[in-house]
């Protein structure tokens, strides 16, 4: 646990104590609030962002630190994308995944300014991680809707509410699936430039293979069976981010791997 | 679905399984001991049944064939696992008696000194430490063992590129420039930059030349004399050697450190070394040299390699004590096309399959 005394910092504080009133706001039913809560702490989190891309003087997307604060950043963009495109009402879901995004970058990740190293100096480097930082937030939303699938179950609530999960968690997969993929394939062809190998089987691209795989899994299985077993479709979406997350997290769960994605810590 | 068409089905989503189970044991096993594996024996027969697999679904499901999103994804992964295949080391290692002048390089590691061409590579899985002598001969260093292993021309772990690179020159660009901090007993402050061999002015105080710049400064003993040389290894001691001339014909001669409280010997100077930082890219000028004649000329840098005759070559490291060698790393640019295409098929396919609502027909 680390606290940033800093105007970063104080960013990072301030939107999420913007989010949380939003959820509190939520609750009492005070919903016009809430959504202009929402906003707010999302415009905050853009000027930590910028602020911390002229501070830093590249893209800030480097360390973990950076990178979580980007993914709290989308939270909102994707919110509303999905709200207008794919009908999907998650308000306090997606605000509580935004307060667990910013969580780590607020209190755990330190955010000493690092100098990049040549390999990192490469115009694929702000694509390759953006795109999939875009597409953990979709599969991290498309596991909420699946672990709401199990638990309308659970609770054996109306069908129609599992129902509805189910589908906005396909929905949700459909839109980051392509993203994951080209996530991989810049990562190939900067490896390619900066490596000389499009693939180097080091653990954090093997994860990375690995989640993709599960929603390739998943798309076969949901083509073969429909919607006919709710509950194994949505046990692929959840492992799909269970996959995600070790891949965001391997570097700092086991230092004892080696591999060529170490710098990324 | 036909009982046929439904085995298939399943045999496809058992063998993405399996992939999922190969990647997750893969990842456990770290880069190295990975890529042997996915290499290996066992592994290569269900490369190849997964790629007979999707090319039986691509003719025996018909929805792969009329719906086009879906079968760009399907060929696009076919392209890229075959490309994979083709340029893939266990492959090269079985077409290597077809060769005409030795072995296939796949990928491997080059050292060549400023001044002097080479075209000798040392192959991948034995280039874990290499050097060469005086002579040009090269020799690894094996796991467990002090003294190197020298290796004649023929030896089975060099491969030949049928031409030469020559290195033209060497540099390393740092993130903070080297600079020598001079202050003399009066207070004034002089900040130049640690070139080596330049002589700076100091107002009215005379003149100071940069002798030598050291990372690790260390003294022996030789004839009674400490001699300061450059050891190699891990710890560091940067340092500048300093040769000063006053207006009245003096000369002194003084070591600048970087560590606080160094500066002080004692004297009318005090000086100070602020070594380079972290190094912010390296370059290499090189040529290609056939039949005599230079074909090619290229500076190479980290991310920016030279392409030629098939293969890439890299900046990959470099002589960290005299800067007087480049190591590069050289990959062969087989099964390259067929991989990157399919790729683009893929990622162009699952946008347009899973982005672009399909019209029920």
């Amino acid at each position: 646990m680390e606290f940033k005394p800093t105007i970063q910092g104080t960013m990072i504080y301030v939107t999420m104590a913007c989010w949380i009133l939003a959820v509190i706001g939520s609750f009492i039913r005070r919903t016009g609030l809430s959504g202009i809560l929402f906003f707010v702490g999302f415009l905050i989190a853009v000027v930590a962002w910028v602020y911390r891309w002229i501070h830093v003087q590249h893209v800030p997307m480097q360390n973990l630190f950076e990178v979580f604060l980007t993914l709290g950043m989308l939270i909102w963009p994707i919110w509303l994308f999905s709200r207008r495109v794919l009908g999907i009402r998650s308000f306090v879901t997606d605000i509580l995944i935004g307060l667990i995004v910013l969580y780590p970058a607020g209190f755990s990740f330190h955010a000493e300014p690092q100098r990049l190293p040549p390999a990192l100096q490469s115009w694929l480097f702000a694509p390759h991680v953006a795109v999939y930082m875009l597409s953990y937030v979709l599969m991290a939303r498309a596991a909420v809707q699946a672990g709401a699938v199990l638990w309308y179950r659970f609770l054996e609530m109306p069908e129609v509410l599992s129902v509805e999960a189910e589908r906005a968690a396909y929905q949700l997969s459909r839109i980051g699936f392509p993203l994951l993929t080209l996530g991989l394939l810049l990562g190939s062809v900067w490896g390619q430039r900066a490596w000389g190998d499009y693939w180097g089987w080091d653990p954090k691209e093997l994860w990375s293979l690995a989640s993709w795989l599960v929603y390739i899994g998943y798309f076969h299985f949901r083509y073969m069976y429909g919607t006919r077993y709710p509950r194994i479709n949505s046990i692929w979406v959840l492992a799909g981010l269970a996959f995600i997350i070790i891949t965001l997290l391997w570097v700092n769960l086991s230092r004892i791997f080696p591999g060529l994605h170490n710098y990324a810590t | 679905m036909t009982g046929f068409r439904r085995a298939i089905f399943h045999c496809a989503l058992w063998l993405i399984i399996l992939l999922i189970l190969f990647s997750i044991y893969g990842a456990f096993q770290g880069a190295s001991a990975a890529r042997a594996f996915f290499n290996s024996i066992p592994i290569g027969v269900y490369w190849f049944f997964l790629i007979l697999f999707l090319i039986v679904s691509i003719i025996v499901f018909p929805r792969l064939l009329r719906i086009p999103s879906l079968l760009l994804i399907h060929v696009g992964s076919v392209c890229v696992l075959l490309g994979g295949l083709w340029g893939s080391e266990p492959i090269m290692r079985w077409m290597d008696p077809f060769r005409s002048g030795g072995h296939f390089i796949r990928s491997g590691r080059m050292l060549i000194y400023e001044n002097e061409s080479d075209n000798r590579v040392i192959l991948a899985n034995h280039a874990a430490s290499f050097g060469k002598d005086s002579a040009g001969r090269i020799g690894i260093f094996e796991e467990g063992k002090q003294e190197p292993v020298m290796l004649t021309d023929d030896d089975a772990r060099l491969g030949k590129l049928p031409f030469a690179l020559r290195l033209t020159d060497f540099r390393l660009d740092y993130y903070d420039t080297p600079e020598v901090i001079i202050e003399s007993d009066d207070r004034k402050v002089w900040r130049i930059p640690a070139e080596v061999g330049v002589e700076y002015p100091l107002g009215d105080q005379g003149t100071v030349t940069i002798l030598r710049v050291f990372r690790n400064l260390k003294l022996s003993m030789e004839n009674g004399q400490m001699v300061p040389y450059d050891h190699p290894g891990p710890a560091s001691n940067p340092a500048a050697h300093l040769l000063f001339h006053t207006p009245d014909g003096k000369e002194e001669k003084r070591f600048a450190f970087s560590f606080p409280g160094g500066g002080h010997g004692g004297g009318k100077w005090s000086v100070r070394y602020s070594p380079p930082g972290m190094v912010r890219d390296y370059f290499s000028d090189l040529e290609i040299v056939r039949d005599g004649q230079v074909v090619e000329r290229k500076t190479i840098e980290v991310n920016h390699p030279l392409y030629y005759g098939g293969y890439f070559f890299y900046q990959d490291s470099y002589d960290s004590v005299g800067e007087q060698y480049t190591i590069l790393q050289v990959t062969s640019d087989r099964g390259l096309m067929p991989v990157f295409l399919g790729f683009a098929m893929l990622v162009f396919g699952s946008c347009w399959h899973f982005w672009i609502p399909r019209r029920r027909i």
